[in-house]
């Protein structure tokens, strides 16, 4: 590590309203959870500073709104993203089908370098409620992720705090992987990817 | 050490941040001062004290619960006072809180402060405490200070010190301290004459301030639990200085009462002024002469006096400096060793640090191991920066109230706190108005006021009716005086009524009561639709909308009474757990039958007028589509936001019915805020953007070079009309003001652009970037003073009618110069005077 620069990593929460982003954001960050998080306008961040092997990296967690009308202000908060985590709630079908739409809005608004091969990570939220209202089965959507190039599953309850913070641990350290690609990318052009990113689907 | 010539760079230093930056100085902060918040918990809650100096020189004594500093890692919080060890003390195990750690939250002008209790620790008795005493006869709470990780690491090898000794040095350098002979362990602040003289004060024996603040000290004697010592039995005298600065303080009434009990010596005469302000200093050093006087009120704070000089500077600076900045990171950037980075890399370092002190640190054990933070180091900075404005803001309004009062005048002159500073702002920036901007905003708009008064109450406004409940005065006249003072909330109910549009402003009460049952008839009949249609019911757009609804209604304002109980069972069952009641229900009802409601207005043309040419050319970076088309401007269902709009609405109105259609009214007002194409929030942003470029050239260019001057960070707030950023009772009041339409439909840019003026300075110090801007306006949320933004948006509005007055004045001038002489002046010069964006002239009509 020659670097001691600060690294500052950038992460996005998409999906549709009512999934659980703002509280995903507090629980991991903040360690609370509250069932009356207002609906988020706008948009807003918290930071968090998170050991990654040897280094410390700030995550810059960014919740936006979930209503589709509003993405067109997506441009300005989306740039320069190092990860992007698509969120939806197991119970709610129409949650999970919107994955697609958000994750190519997101990829038009933010325009990566490479998009192929920018890190993605998908949480199917609210486990902690009744199986019996779950409408998304979890092979379900690890096979819509594997579709989509290996994007890293995780099934999480952002009220019981389960898996919260396994999630974004791989957020992190893919969001930092990307991050040392684009300056390698920028300021290297022929080294070759050392690393292969950590995609190793559902680590719950 | 007589006569360092740092001292002199020091002086100069300072005299060049104050010209410079203008901005409030941390003087002196301490961590781990604790104060009890109930009996049982053993050691409090812990905060920092601060000495803080304002923008005016004022003096702030502060106290900030470390809970309320967002984003300190108590964990990895290391106190780099304690300097060699690193070995932070011991926390207090004290973690659960049921109140808000920021009530208390202490914030004290130092003339507000009439004396301290100083209790030393002692060997058996673990913390050092102070208790400050008010001028009104209340105290605060006992400041305890737990600085443990100190003791015996007093420089020079001097005794050790505990911080709330530093703490009197440093209010000692900005204010008079003297100390009571009859109550020991009582300190005056900034006594009167008589004061000083009922305490005995100025005696020899206690020439030392630091001697009896001395752990152990002998005269530290209080092993009584007085926590509150008797204060009326004062007394003494003050130095010639502020006899000169006129000794008709209020206290002075006091001591008619007060000299009774109190001892007058020859020596309680002499005035005392403490030589010592440092450890190394014995109490034997001579008293200065009186004549070499303390510094008076006016005095510039923190210049080393002559007989200071003694003071190793470096030592002294380099402390305060390190408390400035360092101290500051610490509560922000979580230190942790293993990731230092030297602070002074940090561009915040670099503009507050003289090169010297720089050199200093750089050499220092303790500032190796400091690292630097990003942004939220700047944005913290900014929030203290801000608070510590807003304190010396408020009382210079209520210091203007009060003149008003005393002279009988109507609404004073209002000044911005940042008045003077955008004054020099303007000397190097011309705004698009050139010339006019420099100016006549500064000279000849200046002399503006505001007209707000008191809210309208019952009897005003039923004797705005004839018998027949006609109104008899014009409708202009009920809008002026709802927009300058809001509306007695008992009235609420039937006022909103009228702006609403649920009742015409000519009808009588006879109609009104036709109305009322047409409305509810109408109201049922569009709810039926939906309601007892299975049909429709079952579709999925139905099912959609439902669901989108209920997910918002149910974290929609929960903490107002009104909408909190959870006595019903929720019937959509999508939220496991959480509970409804009657009102949230009716909630959801309201949004479902509004839907139908849109559904079947004619299409909404496009009433967002074109962009002209002007307009566009200096659009802000929206990334918002333009192109508005007829077939996209519509609803099209619920959308997020529209809930918290109608809550206030339906709570003041307190039925369904009334409800759904004062929220009809308002969406009136509002709806193209939803609209899919987003073009009725593009042209607000842009609008708005004009109007800071019109009226704060300097802040808008600072917006551009932070890329933000999309304003997106201003979205939520003309989104939902600043629901989230206002309390709830604050709310009613705002929307009332915004309904008025007195002096503009769109009065809400005048109220965002008071926001932002208000923070302006602080933005333009500390914010960089977009994040930051977005971050420090997120986090405003529930700290505006409404009052005050109103006051501010009113003389805004004013500002800029005046401006355009000046410039239609130089045209009309100009234009009639070249008919009268025949064409000495030629067109070109009309021309060349500038117009106001056309966005922004619509702003001075009450037109739609």
């Amino acid at each position: 590590m020659a670097s001691q620069r600060k690294v500052l990593l950038k992460v996005i929460i998409l999906g549709e309203s009512g999934v659980g982003k703002t509280s995903l954001m507090n629980q991991y960050v903040n360690k609370k959870f509250s069932n009356q998080y207002k609906a988020t306008i706008g948009a807003d961040f918290l930071t968090k500073e998170v050991p990654i092997d040897d280094r410390l990296v700030t995550m810059q967690i960014w919740d936006t709104a979930g209503q589709e009308r509003f993405q067109s202000l997506g441009v300005a908060f989306y740039r320069g993203a190092d990860c992007c985590v698509l969120v939806f709630d197991v119970n709610n079908a129409k949650s999970f089908e919107t994955l697609e739409s958000w994750r190519d809005e997101f990829l038009i608004q933010a325009s990566p370098n490479n998009p192929e091969n920018f890190p993605f990570v998908v949480i199917g939220n609210k486990i902690d409620m009744d199986e019996s209202k779950r409408m998304v089965s979890q092979k379900r959507a690890m096979a819509w992720c594997q579709s989509k190039g290996n994007i890293p599953y995780f099934e999480t309850s952002a009220k019981e705090a389960i898996n919260v913070e396994q999630a974004f641990q791989t957020i992190a350290k893919n969001a930092l992987q990307h991050e040392v690609n684009v300056k390698i990318d920028f300021h290297d052009p022929i080294k070759i990817d050392s690393d292969t990113p950590d995609n190793n689907g559902c680590a719950c | 050490m007589e006569n360092d010539p740092l001292v002199a760079q020091m002086e100069d230093f300072e005299l060049e941040q104050s010209a410079l930056f203008a901005q409030p100085k941390l003087l002196f902060t301490r961590p781990k001062v604790y104060v009890k918040t109930s009996a049982d918990n053993k050691d409090g809650m812990p905060g920092f004290i601060s000495v803080i100096e304002t923008i005016n020189y004022e003096h702030i004594l502060s106290w900030t619960p470390e809970a309320s500093i967002p984003g300190l890692d108590e964990d990895a919080y290391v106190d780099i006072s304690s300097q060699g060890d690193g070995e932070a003390p011991p926390r207090s195990p004290n973690t659960r809180r049921s109140f808000h750690p920021s009530d208390y939250e202490v914030n004290i002008p130092l003339q507000q402060i009439y004396s301290l209790l100083v209790y030393p620790p002692r060997m058996k008795d673990r913390h050092g405490s102070i208790i400050v005493n008010l001028m009104g006869g209340e105290s605060l709470p006992a400041f305890y200070f737990h600085d443990d990780a100190n003791k015996g690491k007093g420089p020079s090898g001097g005794p050790p010190s505990w911080g709330g000794q530093e703490l009197l040095q440093h209010l000692e350098q900005v204010s008079d301290i003297v100390g009571s002979a009859i109550e020991p362990g009582v300190y005056l602040v900034n006594a009167t004459q008589a004061d000083k003289v009922n305490h005995g004060s100025a005696s020899p024996p206690q020439a030392s301030i630091s001697h009896p603040l001395m752990p152990d000290a002998k005269d530290a004697t209080h092993d009584n639990e007085s926590l509150y010592p008797k204060l009326d039995v004062v007394d003494p005298l003050r130095s010639e200085t502020n006899i000169s600065m006129g000794a008709s303080s209020p206290k002075a009434e006091d001591t008619g009462v007060a000299t009774a009990t109190g001892p007058i010596t020859i020596e309680g005469m002499r005035r005392r002024r403490s030589p010592s302000r440092t450890n190394q200093e014995s109490s034997t050093t001579a008293s200065p002469s009186a004549g070499s006087g303390p510094p008076g009120p006016f005095a510039r704070p923190r210049t080393p006096l002559p007989f200071e000089n003694h003071i190793d500077p470096i030592i002294t600076t380099v402390k305060e400096m390190r408390w400035t900045v360092l101290e500051r990171f610490s509560q922000v950037a979580r230190f942790s060793r293993e990731t230092a980075t030297n602070i002074l890399d940090h561009p915040i370092t670099k503009q507050i640090l003289p090169p010297h002190v720089q050199q200093r640190i750089q050499e220092s054990e303790a500032a190796k191991r400091v690292m630097d933070d990003y942004d939220s180091a700047r944005v913290y900075l900014a929030k203290w920066a801000a608070a510590v404005a807003d304190q010396g803001d408020r009382e210079r309004r209520e210091l203007q109230a009060m003149d008003r009062l005393h002279s009988g005048s109507f609404p004073g002159r209002h000044s911005h706190a940042s008045d003077k500073r955008r004054i020099n702002d303007h000397e190097d920036e011309e705004g698009p108005l050139g010339s006019f901007n420099v100016l006549d905003l500064e000279t000849e708009c200046a002399m503006i006021h505001h007209t707000r008064t008191e809210p309208l109450s019952p009897m005003d406004w039923f004797a705005f009716f004839d018998e027949q409940g006609r109104l008899t005065v014009t409708e202009a006249k009920v809008r002026e005086a709802v927009f300058r003072g809001g509306i007695d909330h008992d009235i609420r109910i039937e006022v909103w009524k009228f702006f609403l549009g649920v009742y015409p402003w000519n009808s009588t009460e006879a109609e009104r009561i036709v109305i009322r049952a047409t409305k509810i008839e109408e109201y049922f009949a569009l709810k039926r639709e939906w309601f007892d249609s299975a049909a429709v019911q079952e579709t999925e757009a139905f099912q959609e909308q439902k669901l989108r609804i209920e997910k918002d209604v149910h974290r929609t304002d929960r903490t107002i009474s009104f909408f909190a109980s959870e006595t019903l069972p929720n019937p959509s069952g999508d939220f496991t757990g959480v509970g409804s009641n009657e009102n949230l229900e009716l909630l959801k009802d309201i949004l479902l039958t509004y839907n139908v409601w849109a559904a079947k207005e004619p299409t909404v043309s496009t009433t967002i007028k074109p962009a002209t040419p002007e307009d566009s050319s200096n659009s802000t970076s929206s990334s918002l589509s333009s192109a508005p088309s007829k077939e996209t401007n519509l609803l099209e269902g619920y959308v997020q936001g529209m809930s918290d709009l109608l809550a206030p609405v339906f709570a003041v109105m307190g039925d369904e019915v009334m409800g759904f259609w004062a929220f009809v009214g308002l969406m009136e007002k509002t709806k193209k805020n939803f609209y899919r194409d987003q073009v009725g929030m593009q042209s607000q942003l842009e609008t708005l953007g004009k109007l800071i470029q019109t009226l704060d050239p300097k802040l808008y260019k600072h917006l551009e070079k932070c890329e933000a001057l999309n304003l997106f960070f201003c979205f939520r707030w003309l989104l939902i009309w600043f629901k989230r950023e206002f309390e709830w009772v604050d709310i009613m009041r705002l929307w009332e003001v915004l309904f008025s339409d007195h002096l503009s439909t769109q009065f809400h840019l005048f109220v965002a652009m008071a926001i932002l003026d208000k923070h302006r300075d602080v933005m333009m110090d500390h914010l960089q970037e977009f994040d930051e801007i977005l971050k420090y306006v997120n986090d405003l949320s529930m700290t505006i003073d409404l009052e005050e933004t109103l006051q501010d948006a009113e003389i805004l509005y004013r500002r800029l009618e005046c401006l355009a007055n000046k410039v239609d004045a130089k045209r009309l001038e100009l234009e009639q110069g070249s008919t009268s002489s025949s064409g000495s002046a030629p067109e070109s010069s009309v021309a060349a005077v500038p117009e106001l964006p056309p966005a922004l002239r619509r702003l001075l009509t009450q037109k739609k």
